[in-house]
């Protein structure tokens, strides 16, 4: 399989996640989950959350540093008072490869090469410029030499190259972070794109490879894919979540059709996305709380959410658009 | 008239990914590097009208970038913005003021910098 060029490979290590099957409410996401978590000044390193149906029934993943984890399972279990099932997974890693330029196959071929190497995938997201997984400590040196056999790195020649590049720097960052809060959240810019659809597929972690096929294929026909989250569900599925340009549904159909046969692929069209890139985002809390928040408050129910490296996408209805942006820009200072 | 072309090194890549984006709907054509080495190999292979330089990256930070390129005859004279995040909410940090100022970079902006002034520092040098 030909190696895909890419220019860097971030990781956060011994973190936790936290898997939540919410009820049908849109804003449970909001009250349920953020809320609890932001008053208690905890810092989510990743969100994941995806709308499973129209009654608003979804799933909510997020990370955090360890020893956070339980504290935040718990948090999460005590608001939703025993209407969802929360999953606790301690000691997990993110590792993030940039940039994917919206290119189907970085996802397919990282897909690919975990399955390959039978690695658990416990849930990805993705930012304007990365794709983020999720993977357990014990599983990510393996990963990430999988990462290097699967993917170029021109400023790395192996994987203890890039250890060595990447010592401490973390640490050097998250010192810095740690002294740094606004009153107003600044954000760099609110990029909006539309005309997506949005796609639905669950599958088990061993068709990984042949939904990696998918993207890959994808792909070479120049279909872009501005995001994409996997949440792993409590009985061990991974529920995908990706969008696609709206035009290129009969493409997209012809694919999936020839690789998954017959597995259910659901489609919601008319959507949009929107980033939101912000300093230092990844590191500090309250942030996705004032953003989910923020569209609550405009009335714009989420269909979608990806947060890590240090921006938010959201997938949301297109005709919610205008009233999102103006949420939005009520809320986070911007100037331009 | 061929594009002013603007070179943007910085680790952090959604960072890169917006400038990128800002930038180029002003018309600038825009290379990225995610780290200082990564920095100084682009500008070997083509030299650019500005650059944009974060402080702290891996490999090579920008001070240290910053201050090889004023120091060479060759390179001396392309304009560099330092974005630092060596300011007045950072209180915990290796890095400082006087390491910046000592790198003799055309303009210092504080991180966390807004999109308009970054625009606006950019198109002063082409004014």
């Amino acid at each position: 399989m030909t190696k895909i060029k890419l220019r860097g490979l971030k990781l956060l290590e011994r973190g936790a996640q936290v898997v939540s099957s919410n009820p049908g409410d849109y804003n449970f996401l909001a009250a349920g989950i953020c809320s609890p978590l932001a008053l208690n000044k905890i810092n989510l390193t990743f969100v994941s959350h995806a709308v499973l149906d129209q009654s608003g029934r979804s799933i909510t993943a997020f990370c955090t540093e360890g020893s956070a984890g339980r504290g935040s399972a718990s948090l999460v279990e005590a608001h939703q008072g025993g209407t969802s099932t929360v999953d606790f997974h301690g000691d997990m890693s993110t590792l993030s490869v940039f940039p994917h330029d919206q290119r189907p196959e970085v996802t397919g071929l990282l897909l690919h090469a975990l399955a390959k190497r039978e690695i658990t995938l416990q849930g990805i997201a993705s930012s304007p410029s990365a794709i983020s997984s999720i993977v357990s400590t014990a599983e990510t040196e393996a990963a990430i030499h999988t990462l290097f056999d699967a993917f170029e790195f021109p400023a790395y020649h192996s994987p203890s190259d890039w250890y060595a590049a990447y010592e401490g720097k973390e640490n050097l960052l998250r010192k810095i972070i740690a002294s740094y809060q606004e009153k107003v959240v600044r954000i760099y810019d609110i990029v909006q794109q539309g005309e997506l659809d949005l796609w639905s597929v669950v599958i088990g972690q061993k068709a990984l490879t042949k939904l990696g096929e998918v993207l890959m294929a994808l792909g070479q026909r120049q279909i872009r894919m501005p995001f994409v989250v996997a949440l792993l569900s409590s009985d061990n599925n991974l529920v995908f979540n990706f969008c696609f340009p709206g035009e290129q549904e009969s493409q997209i159909r012809e694919i999936f059709s020839s690789h998954q046969g017959n597995t259910p692929l659901t489609r919601h069209s008319q959507v949009a996305a929107l980033y939101i890139h912000g300093p230092h985002f990844g590191d500090r809390y309250g942030i996705a709380h004032t953003l989910v928040r923020a569209l609550e408050r405009g009335g714009v129910s989420l269909l979608a959410l990806g947060c890590t490296v240090s921006s938010i996408s959201v997938i949301i209805r297109e005709e919610d658009l205008a009233s999102a942006v103006q949420a939005l820009e009520a809320t986070f200072q911007k100037s331009s | 008239m061929s594009k002013k072309y603007v070179l943007i090194v910085d680790d952090d890549p959604d960072l890169v990914e917006t400038v990128c984006m800002m930038l180029e709907a002003k018309g600038y054509e825009v290379g990225k590097a995610y780290d200082g080495v990564e920095g100084e190999e682009s500008i070997k292979q083509r030299r650019p009208d500005l650059l944009v330089l974060d402080v702290m990256m891996p490999r090579k930070d920008g001070y240290k970038l910053c201050a090889q390129l004023k120091a060479d005859s060759a390179t001396r004279d392309i304009p560099v913005i330092l974005l630092t995040a060596v300011g007045e909410a950072v209180s915990t940090t290796s890095y400082t003021h006087a390491q910046g100022m000592s790198t003799e970079a055309e303009e210092y902006i504080p991180k966390p910098v807004d999109s308009k002034t970054l625009v606006e520092a950019v198109e002063s040098f082409f004014a």
